[in-house]
């Protein structure tokens, strides 16, 4: 009774629960969560795995890879694939943080540097101190400003573009690069601060 | 360490005010703006701004994801006259995605020739051995398809290239100018195609191809250009190949080529081969066929996705079949499934050509591409078409179970059946998405609106169609052996409908019910009869590791086992797959 396209049953769910959030349903945001969370990491992992032996993915291909698995061929529209990177932009950097402090663990108070690096995957893999310290000012910035720290986690940790992370914040294009800018300043000077 | 974080907690929306007002100024009116804000004010805004003017790398800069790495776009322009070398530029023919193309007169020997330069702001070191790299890739390769490449030089920084003038346009161009036939299409593309077998036999993936990448000569002649992105591929085992995205190759895990023209495995950062050139020759031929791109959508992510899981519509039923099958063969979503070298695809190609030439009659006209508008035009290219290919062997069946002897010649029948309007047919290998009633008289398939999928049911002698309540979410269906109930699963769930009974009672559980159902890649079958207690319940999995056959009845829980097993199957299967 089941072709293997049945047994993938997370599809038409994942594409339901987006629909849902999108469409104002909170709930359906944690719903969503158990369903993303494990192929997410597995996925990160195995390329974190093969990138300290040389090879590099970016985090945006990544996610590009498991919603391609996870929504099936059945193509949700536009907001609701935006909606799915906001959900995996967080899981990403918890992904990424949770591994580089893994790797990091037992240096502490090590010089912090400025990050110039392309994209958190990288990061996470060579220098992962300064993952766990833009983590952490992260949340000192979240604690300023909820969405200027969503702004960055979409745009660093998924690569989503203004356009994207505007219909995720119902907000607009010109409001999100004005906070893209404002973080990113106020990260900067954080994190020299601290160094 | 702290100054920042008092302040801005308590003024952080003023500060975030000023601080946009700010940044919006020019540097010489930014200092009389600051000297106006109160003092706690100032500060943050003042030490924000300085981190901001040296944060431009920060976090990968930009907020646009086109402009932190992609191509940006060239700012460099040469004046007419200007001597380079031996070279005199003579016009701006048209920007890659690299750099600007002039034409130029190779004044020693008196004949024109286009030079390519590496825009300004991709001068970089990487870039710049990208390019070489293009040259001596190109120039390395002998071929009358390939565009030569004449030289290569410097001028005021900037790397160049003098290549081979050809006198016309893209591919684009020559099939917009005017209605060909597929043997004009066929026969320009062999030689794109013996090219890049001759590329590969070089070990050398072309990664771009692309109508764009092709010019055609006034002489009819096509040339494949733009080695840019090829890659020496190395001679290692099919499980090490190199992946699309080498660090050395591109910017770490950027995604290369053009989305459209790009192979499944590109598009998710797979290991690619020759296959994957082979795969988007495929997309260009069918685009020249058809008119239109096998797989189009909304944004990147669309065609991705496409790409990825979409079958393409069929293409025209005037094309000879086999053209058709080389085409669809090219385009397999496995590259196991492929032409697993150009040279066989050439070989067909070929004998194509050679067999048609013989037959006489008029060759019917293909629509004449026009990439982005997509308008089909001429006959029998219904936009919302499906299905005809694989009704072939449905009519086949079905003729054969109204007539089982033989009197007449079997005969094909082909046909076309229009989807239910603002709905899409999306078949996959994995899914029963259609099917053919035992009986011979219905035709049931899924139908995907924008608010999921549903099973529609259409007698194949009238040409009314209905949705049959209670399917949404249903993708894969399955007759009854009395051809009245349709059974189908809808996520975790079997349900049954019976489609005669008036009204029509959903999800009825019928003890009668017998089927029998493959599950198409993994060999696992499952079958029942007595569904409704869910007794005698078989299942087997063939194609498990390890587990080459287990099969079980199961007790009164036993759909959910079939589900679980079932499950099980695919997940083991999944991971012992090759990747």
């Amino acid at each position: 009774m089941f072709g293997p396209g049945d047994a993938v049953v997370h599809h038409s769910g994942v594409t339901d629960l987006l629909r849902q959030w999108s469409g104002g349903d909170a709930a359906a945001r944690d719903d969503l969560v158990p369903l993303v969370y494990p192929e997410l990491r597995r996925l990160a992992h195995y390329h974190l795995k093969r990138e300290r032996e040389g090879h590099t993915l970016q985090t945006t291909a990544l996610v590009h890879e498991v919603y391609l698995r996870l929504a099936g061929p059945n193509p949700p529209c536009w907001e609701d694939r935006a909606h799915f990177f906001a959900i995996a932009a967080r899981m990403m950097r918890r992904i990424l943080v949770d591994y580089s402090r893994r790797r990091h663990a037992g240096k502490r108070d090590v010089e912090m540097i400025p990050l110039v690096l392309e994209e958190a995957m990288t990061i996470a893999v060579k220098q992962p101190d300064q993952l766990v310290s833009l983590d952490a000012a992260l949340e000192e910035l979240a604690a300023l400003d909820a969405r200027k720290c969503q702004v960055v986690e979409m745009r660093f940790f998924v690569g989503l573009g203004a356009r994207e992370i505007a219909t995720v914040l119902k907000t607009s294009e010109a409001t999100v690069r004005r906070d893209w800018t404002i973080a990113k300043a106020w990260l900067f000077r954080r994190l020299q601060e601290s160094a | 360490m702290t100054n920042g974080q008092a302040g801005g907690s308590t003024n952080w929306p003023e500060i975030e005010r000023a601080f946009a007002a700010a940044a919006d100024l020019p540097p010489d009116r930014q200092a009389t703006f600051l000297v106006q804000l109160p003092e706690d004010i100032r500060a943050e805004v003042e030490t924000l701004l300085s981190a901001d003017r040296r944060a431009s790398k920060f976090l990968g800069g930009s907020i646009d994801p086109e402009s932190s790495g992609g191509p940006a776009g060239p700012d460099y322009t040469i004046e007419a006259g200007t001597q380079i070398g031996a070279y005199r530029i003579e016009s701006l023919l048209g920007k890659g995605g690299m750099g600007m193309v002039y034409r130029a007169l190779d004044t020693k020997l008196n004949r024109p020739v286009a030079m390519k330069f590496l825009s300004g702001e991709l001068g970089d070191a990487a870039a710049r051995r990208r390019f070489q790299r293009e040259a001596q890739l190109a120039s390395s390769l002998s071929h009358p398809h390939i565009l030569t490449v004449h030289d290569t030089g410097e001028y005021q920084g900037c790397q160049y290239m003098v290549l081979e003038f050809v006198d016309a346009g893209t591919l684009t161009n020559w099939a917009r100018a005017e209605k060909r036939s597929w043997r004009e299409i066929v026969a320009l593309l062999i030689g794109v195609a013996d090219a890049l077998a001759t590329a590969h036999d070089a070990d050398i993936l072309h990664r771009d191809i692309k109508p764009d990448n092709i010019l055609v000569g006034r002489n009819g002649y096509a040339k494949l250009a733009d080695f840019g992105l090829a890659k020496l591929q190395e001679r290692i085992e099919p499980e090490q190949v190199t992946r699309t995205a080498g660090p050395e190759t591109t910017m770490p895990g950027t995604v290369v080529g053009t989305i459209a023209y790009m192979s499944p495995e590109q598009v998710t950062d797979r290991p690619v081969d020759q296959r994957s050139d082979i795969f988007s020759f495929g997309v260009v031929l069918y685009e020249l066929l058809a008119g239109r791109r096998p797989f189009s959508g909304q944004s990147r992510l669309e065609v991705m996705q496409g790409i990825v899981h979409a079958d393409p519509s069929p293409l025209p039923n005037e094309l000879p079949s086999s053209l058709r099958m080389a085409v669809e063969k090219a385009l397999e979503k496995d590259p196991a499934d492929r032409y697993q070298s150009m040279r066989d695809m050439v070989v067909d190609l070929r004998r194509l050509l050679r067999q048609r030439a013989e037959v006489s009659g008029v060759q019917p006209e293909v629509a004449s591409p026009t990439p982005g508008t997509a308008a089909p035009r001429g006959r029998g290219m219904v936009a919302a078409t499906l299905i005809a290919l694989a009704l072939l062997l449905g009519a086949g069946a079905l003729f054969y179970l109204r007539r089982p002897a033989v009197e007449t010649p079997r005969q094909v029948v082909q046909f076309e059946i229009p989807m239910p309007p603002g709905t899409m047919f999306l078949p996959t290998v994995t899914r029963q998405s259609m099917a053919i009633s035992p009986n011979g008289k219905r035709l049931a398939f899924t139908a995907t609106t924008a608010g999921g999928a549903s099973v529609w049911i259409r007698d194949l002698a009238s040409p009314e169609m209905h949705s049959v309540a209670g399917t949404e979410g249903a993708w894969t269906m399955y007759w009854s052996p009395d051809s009245r109930s349709l059974l189908f699963s809808v996520r975790n769930t079997l349900k049954e409908v019976n489609l005669d009974s008036a009204p029509r009672v959903p999800w009825r559980n019928s003890a009668r019910f017998r089927s029998l159902a493959y599950g198409v890649t993994m060999a696992t079958w499952c079958s029942t009869s007595a569904w409704a207690k869910c007794e005698n319940f078989t299942c087997r999995t063939v194609a498990c590791a390890g587990d080459p056959v287990s099969a079980g009845s199961a007790g009164p829980n036993s759909c959910r086992a079939a589900t679980a097993c079932s499950m099980q199957c695919m997940t083991r299967a999944r991971r012992t797959a090759p990747r």
